[in-house]
């Protein structure tokens, strides 16, 4: 507080500025190329790497490099800093390794990026380690989104079973002022005593509060929500447990509350080449308790928390295939796209139990289903997109692949078998001018690799009119039609029925 | 004469724009639908040339929203491009109140003329 009882702010990014700044001096000194440090800004994640520093790190002159930095910047604790280490991962690729770095680079710190909050920062050491500062999470927690990041990095890279890839390490200074490497060895010991924390969850009621001293888990969240505005919700082991009993063999895996809320409704998709709303895409949702009647994507809640994400899917699942059944039985003929993440499909083991559901499915009613995979990674290997498609494709009529907007190049997907691309517009905080520039460079680029196209949340006509011009296959979002409770019926829609009055 | 041309290419946009001034029209230009009704509003155009797909407000649904002003205002619709071929988005165009459709590529000489038959049946002696 300030000496006239107000609250003395310094400017966030001023502040995580000057913290970047030491960290560049610091790390790669004041000449040559230097990696850039990334800092989620305050109001939107959206980042912009441009170069890694192509060396390997030698640990000790890090370890130096790591304690210069803190003793210049006192306010920085050395256990607030966590570090993900793909060297496992390097020596699992041996002379390949050259071959993917670039990609394998990419995909970190696309992953990465997509767990940053504002203030949150985060920079390469070579090619293969990455260092994380949380600003507002407690040590306990940092450590727990550093080791569910590191985590998904390597399932990412190599699937199921990777975590014995994963070294995630937290700083500590010594008496004697040296730093050394604390290892972080599991799951388990990463949960010891820290709570999880769902970025989209309701917040607590006391969202205007002041903020209390972070001193447990349960303080440090309400503390968040309170000077955020962002939801956090600490779950208490008990009810955690109850409200979401996780997947086999990973009994004290993490889930988030979240999915007690979940809902399901179902978006027309338009093919305006056909002139039908044949297809509706179940979208899981969950209620947002400080929203009146609002509801969030719930692929958002689940975000960084592998198990939960992987119980959203099988919710999912089951409501689809509920959905076939009474399809088959009142004699609806419709496609449905069922969402399913990327990071779920990747671990052999939920490969096998959502296939086998799917394999439940009538036989004569598997042509009415898509699946469709979505966050799936910017910088995706090819053949780890071909191992996770492999068991959907017999199951389904399609399997189709949700990216980025930006994504220009689909020569990754040719010969996979996945027979669209497409993406989710709905919440980019971008112009309609700069979205419709991209609807066209990711249609020309998916026409190149010959794959059908979908766009999701086009949220106005001039949208959605943007992405038919364009020549976009499929289309949806509220600029064509309203959600449903479930899929209803294939409905003839025209051009011109875009401009009904509604 | 004054007429309106809403267009978000700019180089497109300008073209129209200097074809028509050198005609010796008068042209007040706007980069979206939005942009365009606010000058429909202000300058009260004798026509407008309108672009189909723009962004915030797309040339159709402005179409429409201006007819709903006046019913009589002379509108060509252009458009170009997309898989379901620019006569789709025309030919809706037409049916919910363009005047008549050009698509592009366009002859210039073909929208002068138009410009001005239209315009000028509109504009009262």
């Amino acid at each position: 507080m300030g000496a006239d009882g107000t609250r003395s702010t310094q400017p966030k990014e001023t502040a995580a500025d000057g913290l970047v700044g030491k960290m560049r001096r610091l790390l790669w000194g004041s000449g040559g190329k230097a990696p850039d440090v990334v800092v989620a800004p305050a109001a939107r994640k959206t980042l912009a790497w441009k170069q890694a520093s192509g060396a390997d790190a030698d640990e000790a002159e890090f370890l130096g490099q790591v304690r210069r930095m803190l003793q210049q910047t006192p306010s920085l604790q050395a256990s607030r800093l966590n570090i993900i280490g793909l060297k496992r991962v390097k020596e699992h690729f041996g002379d390949e390794w050259k071959r993917i770095a670039d990609r394998a680079d990419r995909i970190a710190r696309n992953v990465i990026e997509r767990h940053l909050n504002p203030g949150d920062i985060y920079a390469n050491w070579g090619v293969d380690t990455y260092i994380t500062v949380f600003a507002r999470l407690s040590e306990q927690e940092a450590r727990v989104k550093c080791y569910l990041i590191g985590n998904e990095i390597v399932r990412t890279l190599l699937g199921d079973d990777a975590s014995e890839f994963l070294e995630v390490k937290t700083a500590v200074s010594r008496v004697d002022g040296s730093i050394d490497l604390k290892t972080v060895g599991s799951l388990q010991q990463v949960f010891d005593g820290a709570e999880v924390i769902s970025p989209l969850a309701p917040p607590p009621e006391s969202s205007s509060a002041p903020p209390a001293p972070a001193t447990t888990p349960r303080d440090t969240t309400a503390a968040l929500a309170a000077e955020t505005g962002h939801a956090f919700v600490p779950i208490e082991r008990e009810k955690r447990a109850a409200a979401a009993p996780v997947a086999a063999g990973s009994q004290n895996a993490p889930a988030v509350n979240v999915l007690a809320g979940v809902d399901f409704v179902f978006r027309p998709m338009w093919d305006p080449t056909r002139n039908v709303i044949a297809t509706y895409r179940c979208v899981p949702q969950v209620k947002l308790s400080n929203v009146n009647g609002a509801a969030g994507d719930a692929s958002l809640a689940v975000a960084g928390d592998p198990e939960a994400t992987a119980q959203l899917d099988r919710t999912t699942l089951a409501r689809v295939k509920s959905d076939l059944k009474a399809m088959a039985a009142d004699g609806r003929r419709l496609i449905i796209a069922m969402p399913l993440h990327f990071e779920t499909l990747c671990s052999a083991a939920q490969r096998r139990r959502i296939s086998a559901e799917l394999g439940a499915i009538a036989e004569s009613m598997k042509q009415y289903l898509v699946v469709e995979i979505v966050g799936v990674p910017t910088g995706f290997l090819k053949s780890r997109l071909m191992e996770v498609i492999a068991p959907l494709r017999m199951h389904c009529r399609a399997v189709s692949l949700q990216v980025s907007i930006g994504t220009i190049d689909f020569t990754q997907v040719r010969g996979t078998g996945i027979s669209a691309v497409g993406a989710d517009i709905a919440d980019l905080a971008k112009s309609e001018a700069v979205v419709m520039q991209q609807l066209s460079r990711f249609q020309r680029a998916a026409e190149k690799a010959e794959v059908v196209t979908f766009l999701h949340g086009a949220q106005s006509r001039s949208l959605a009119a943007a992405a038919v011009g364009a020549g976009f296959h499929y289309v949806d979002g509220d600029g064509v039609a309203a959600t449903l409770n479930r899929p209803e019926r294939i409905v003839p829609f025209q051009l011109a029925d875009l401009y009904a009055p509604r | 004469m004054q007429v309106l041309v809403i267009d978000d290419d700019v180089a497109v946009r300008q073209t129209i724009a200097l074809l028509l001034e050198d005609a010796g029209i008068e042209v007040v230009q706007a980069a979206d639908g939005k942009e365009g009704l606010r000058a429909f509003q202000r300058a009260r155009p004798d026509l407008i040339v309108t672009d189909i797909i723009m962004p915030e407000k797309e040339g159709i649904q402005t179409i429409i929203d201006i007819r709903k002003q006046d019913p009589k205002l002379p509108i060509i619709a252009i458009s170009g491009g997309g898989r379901i071929g620019n006569t789709d988005f025309l030919e809706i165009a037409a049916r919910l109140g363009a005047s008549t459709t050009l698509p592009k590529p366009f002859d210039p000489e073909a929208l002068v003329s138009l410009v001005r038959k239209l315009g000028g049946e509109a504009k009262p002696a």
